[in-house]
């Protein structure tokens, strides 16, 4: 029989780590470290695979372009600043495309030219119908007109400029698409341009965002040199800026954590066996929850990352509690250690095991990945605890005093003073609590949780403002049974957007037209323009020469037995009308429908048109972390009543409700002080509570299984829990004060709920328990 | 007197680089000549020779800059109609037609009203300008007129008088303009 301390553990957990290890070397090639999509937060139910592919080509393509700014006051802008920047872009590597990027457009324009006739568009194939002649005369309007050359220009090939009639329709958002340019940049005014450059990679790979931040700085700083003013707006600029801020951040943050907690350990155990022991047991938890959650799910999302690696506040506290018993005793062992601790650590890894298994049922992956995180990593730093002990602090020797149990004791005694009316307290406490409860106001959208007034939001602001385009996130998907019956619907689409003006859309039924209507055009041609003579007449106005007209005729009769297939056409289109077919599976065809110049955002939403839904990927996100939000809600509350049902098991029903009445009530003053300072609240404070109901679960298990204990084994179960707490506050308590929304709304949570889960411990005990001894000596 | 001579072919050395102006000097000495018309009327001929045609196309009528900034470009043969193109650069017809070519449209604006802003931040360009007169050439730097112009010439004094957009096809399209004020009848 395995006994608490065997070195057959030990071997045991050798084990296990070799077979994480193997099994995360055979599947690390196959997976995704850091999965950074905010769309892979999506359920399976809410985007099937092909919807998920469409937001993630749009959301990809926005998510890789970045919008350099740059400007002059007074005087022009030179071209040589243009031309810097532009080059410095390029000799970064960073960027696949500096610039307009016109060559698509233009290998579209020369691949489409053939299938003029095809492409003609329904105004001109009704004006042919109804106004032969009015055709002719807005060429000839056309040809006269200052510049008509510009017309002309194919006035062999397509003398009636058919073709340029079909660029038009691609154009038709008041020339938006097709904006002013100067050496490749977009010209905003004579002082202003604005550089668009797409990234070579994902905005959101970690190497690109730090690189581009680095560019970013050194060309701020060039610019600024020369009295220009440089600005960064786009996707990739955001994600840049938050990385380099986050990283500053924990660095600042986790540096000072790191060097606070080691210093607070050594003072407290005066070895660095027991420091390598606690980082050992943290380290393990981290290393198996990561490679099972690689087995199980393929990757890893950066939510889990953040969240899993919050668990050490959890990890630490196993370990802490084991070094405390050895505090002032000569004749400790590990194995006597073990034996104290054993069933109040694996009571309350229960408790928070409990609270994270409900998470796996739930529909959105990445809660899941988070459960499996959580519940993996929790065990294997018990498990590290209970193995690792023996071999590691055999001969450990705590020293008898030190002034860190020192400092404890008194704090602990001070506290408990303030514990004495229990009822008072819980009364004084849901009475602070409340009024913050009641102005407590979720906020899931996601444009909430940046920072609305950090420098990369305002330059995001100033050049949105000033770039004459802009295809939003939004967009419409759009089905029919045959591409009749998309177009169809498309363009049923497209008249209600037009007629209501709320965005100009950039849509498939606008530019090409269904085979028989083709048909019908070229027919017309040939009836209205040749067999009339109308044709015939204006080449002899302008000077065609007679064998040209006929070729010109010629064309039209070959036009009129072929017809541009749908799928053909799209071939050749270039972005952004590219994205638009999606194709037909069965008898499911599908397209999306751009939106330029949303001018009206709420009435999208109000737009309903057969075949038609809007598709929103910020709404789409919001929604799911309401529902996010909602599900750690319930699945809190499903663990509080699990874990008094677990603890009625073990310790009886009043003191299961004592001891879960801690964590509680430490609950209620986070979530209290969150409305009180109008703090943001989304899901991000819920995974805050979950760590805290966990952690405050050990503080009160130990308070209720130790308050029987003489006064020293009580104090050494202060300076445990007051360590814990210590350590759990200096590594992520701090991030309260971080600018990142999210980070900032994480420590603030964990720091006040913590706290009060320290403060308020002691309610867990027994009535006539003992109180901290005296002395103050632990020993 | 040797050192005379060899001042003298200094200077001669000396005075081409003398005579070169900057961008910024040719856009304002041609646009303070132009200015001082404030408004005016002018007779035009266009003739736009064409590759796909074995003669020029040739337009005549009366362009006529407006007080309020806008231009009025009077075709009055081969057929007779109006086009209004604004200070922004968007065109209207008096029948209510419409002239999809805004690029073209900005770029006649600018050389009428010699908008010296707009000229430089799309043209690199030479020339030469005195108390007389001024030539200008323009090579494109903007993207959509580089695609269609492989330069432009332009020279007038007080008025402008004529202008060349040259095509990359070899297709050339020449204004003549003739000052109206000369001849109040518009003969």
């Amino acid at each position: 029989m395995i006994a608490l301390g065997d070195r057959w553990l030990a071997w045991v957990w050798v084990l296990m780590m070799v077979a994480l290890a193997l099994a995360g070397w055979i599947v690390l090639p196959h997976v995704t470290l850091s999965e950074s999509s905010l769309l892979k937060l999506l359920p399976d139910s809410e985007l099937d695979a092909a919807e998920r592919s469409i937001v993630e080509r749009v959301s990809t393509q926005s998510g890789q372009t970045s919008l350099w700014l740059l400007e002059t006051e007074g005087q022009p802008l030179p071209d040589e600043s243009i031309t810097v920047l532009r080059d410095r872009l390029m000799e970064s590597t960073l960027f696949a495309t500096v610039g307009v990027d016109a060559s698509g457009f233009r290998q579209m324009a020369a691949s489409l030219f053939p299938w003029r006739y095809q492409l003609m568009p329904t105004p001109i194939r009704q004006l042919l119908e109804t106004n032969p002649d009015e055709l002719i005369q807005t060429r000839t309007r056309d040809l006269y007109a200052p510049g008509g050359m510009a017309r002309a220009s194919n006035l062999l090939d397509d003398p009636f400029d058919l073709f340029a009639a079909w660029l038009l329709t691609l154009v038709r958002n008041e020339g938006t698409l097709n904006p002013q340019t100067r050496l490749g940049a977009i010209v905003v005014n004579a002082q202003t341009i604005i550089l668009p450059a797409t990234l070579q990679t994902s905005g959101f790979d970690l190497d690109t965002q730090f690189r581009l931040a680095e560019l970013m700085d050194s060309l701020d700083n060039e610019f600024a040199a020369q009295g220009l003013t440089l600005r960064v707006g786009g996707v990739p600029a955001y994600a840049a800026w938050n990385a380099v801020s986050a990283r500053a951040e924990v660095s600042t943050v986790g540096t000072g954590s790191l060097v606070g907690v080691l210093l607070l350990a050594l003072m407290a155990f005066r070895s660095l066996r027991p420091l390598a022991f606690v980082v050992l047991a943290i380290s393990a938890g981290i290393f198996a929850g990561a490679t099972i959650s690689l087995l199980l799910f393929d990757r890893i999302h950066m939510l889990t990352w953040v969240f899993g690696a919050s668990l050490i506040g959890i990890g630490i506290d196993y370990s802490m509690h084991l070094l405390a018993t050895a505090q002032g005793r000569p004749d400790w062992t590990p194995a006597l250690g073990l034996q104290r601790i054993f069933k109040p650590t694996a009571i309350g890894l229960a408790s928070s095991v409990l609270g994270f298994v409900a998470l796996l049922f739930t529909p959105f992956p990445v809660l899941r990945e988070i459960a499996a995180f959580a519940i993996t990593g929790l065990v294997m730093a018990w498990f590290t605890c209970i193995a690792l002990a023996t071999p590691i602090l055999r001969n450990y020797q705590a020293p008898a005093d030190t002034w860190v149990a020192d400092f404890a004791i008194r704090l602990a005694r001070l506290r408990d003073r303030c514990m004495t009316r229990r009822w008072l307290v819980i009364g004084l406490v849901l009475l602070l609590a409340l009024p913050g409860l009641m102005l407590l106001k979720p906020d899931d959208n996601i444009t909430a949780l940046q920072a609305r007034d950090t420098p990369v939001a305002l330059d995001d602001a100033y050049i949105r403002e000033h770039l004459p385009m802009g295809i939003a996130s939004q967009f419409f998907l759009v089905e029919g049974h045959t591409v009749s019956e998309l177009l169809a619907n498309e363009a049923a689409l497209v008249r209600q957007l037009d007629s209501t003006r709320t965005a100009t859309p950039i849509a498939l039924s606008s530019i090409v037209s269904l085979p028989d209507d083709q048909q019908k055009g070229v027919h017309l041609l040939q009836e209205k323009l040749g067999a009339s003579g109308l044709a015939a007449g204006f080449f002899k106005r302008i000077g065609y020469s007679e064998s040209a007209a006929g070729a010109e005729f010629e064309r039209w009769e070959r036009a009129s037995t072929l017809t541009l297939e749908l799928p053909e056409f799209t071939r050749h289109l270039a972005p952004p009308w590219s994205l638009l077919w999606q194709g037909c599976e069965g008898l499911r065809c599908r397209s999306i429908v751009l939106l330029d110049k949303v001018r009206d955002k709420g009435a999208l939403e109000t737009v309903h048109s057969p075949g038609a839904r809007l598709v929103d990927q910020v709404s789409l996100l919001s929604g799911q972390f309401a529902q996010f939000r909602a599900s750690a809600s319930l699945m809190l509350a499903g663990a509080i009543v699990l874990v008094i049902v677990v603890l009625t098991f073990t310790y009886g029903l009043l003191a299961a409700l004592r001891i879960t009445l801690v964590p509680i009530l430490g609950l209620a003053i986070a979530l209290g002080m969150l409305g009180l300072t109008g703090t943001l609240y989304s899901v991000f404070n819920l995974f805050a509570l979950l760590l805290v109901f966990g952690i405050g679960i050990d503080y009160a298990v130990f308070q209720h299984v130790n308050a029987h204990d003489s006064g020293a084994e009580l104090n050494r179960t202060e300076f445990a829990i007051l360590l814990s707490a210590i350590t759990t506050l200096l590594a992520f308590g701090l991030l309260a004060v971080s600018e990142t929304t999210v980070i900032s709304a994480f420590g603030s949570t964990l720091t006040m709920g913590i706290a009060s889960c320290w403060l308020l411990s002691p309610l867990a005990r027994p009535e006539g328990a003992a109180r901290i001894h005296q002395s103050g000596d632990p020993g | 007197m040797r050192w005379a001579g060899l001042w003298y072919v200094l200077l001669l050395l000396c005075a081409p680089a003398a005579a070169e102006q900057s961008t910024d000097e040719l856009t304002v000495c041609a646009a303070s000549q132009l200015q001082s018309a404030g408004s005016y009327r002018m007779g035009f001929e266009q003739l736009q020779h064409l590759a796909a045609l074995s003669t020029p196309l040739i337009s005549r009528g009366e362009v006529e800059l407006q007080p309020a900034g806008s231009i009025r470009w009077h075709v009055i043969e081969p057929i007779d109609y109006e086009l209004f193109i604004d200070v922004n650069g968007m065109v209207t017809s008096s029948d209510g037609a419409t002239f999809d070519h805004p690029a073209i449209m900005r770029l006649v604006r600018m050389l009428l009203t010699m908008d010296t802003r707009a000229l430089a931040a799309t043209f690199v360009i030479t020339g030469n300008c005195n108390d007389q007169d001024w030539s200008l050439h323009l090579t494109p730097t903007d993207e959509l007129l580089k695609g269609l112009f492989e330069h432009i010439n332009a020279n007038g004094g007080h008025l402008l008088s004529g202008v060349e957009l040259v095509a990359h096809s070899g297709d050339r399209t020449v204004f003549r303009f003739a000052d109206l004020a000369a001849d109040p009848s518009g003969n």
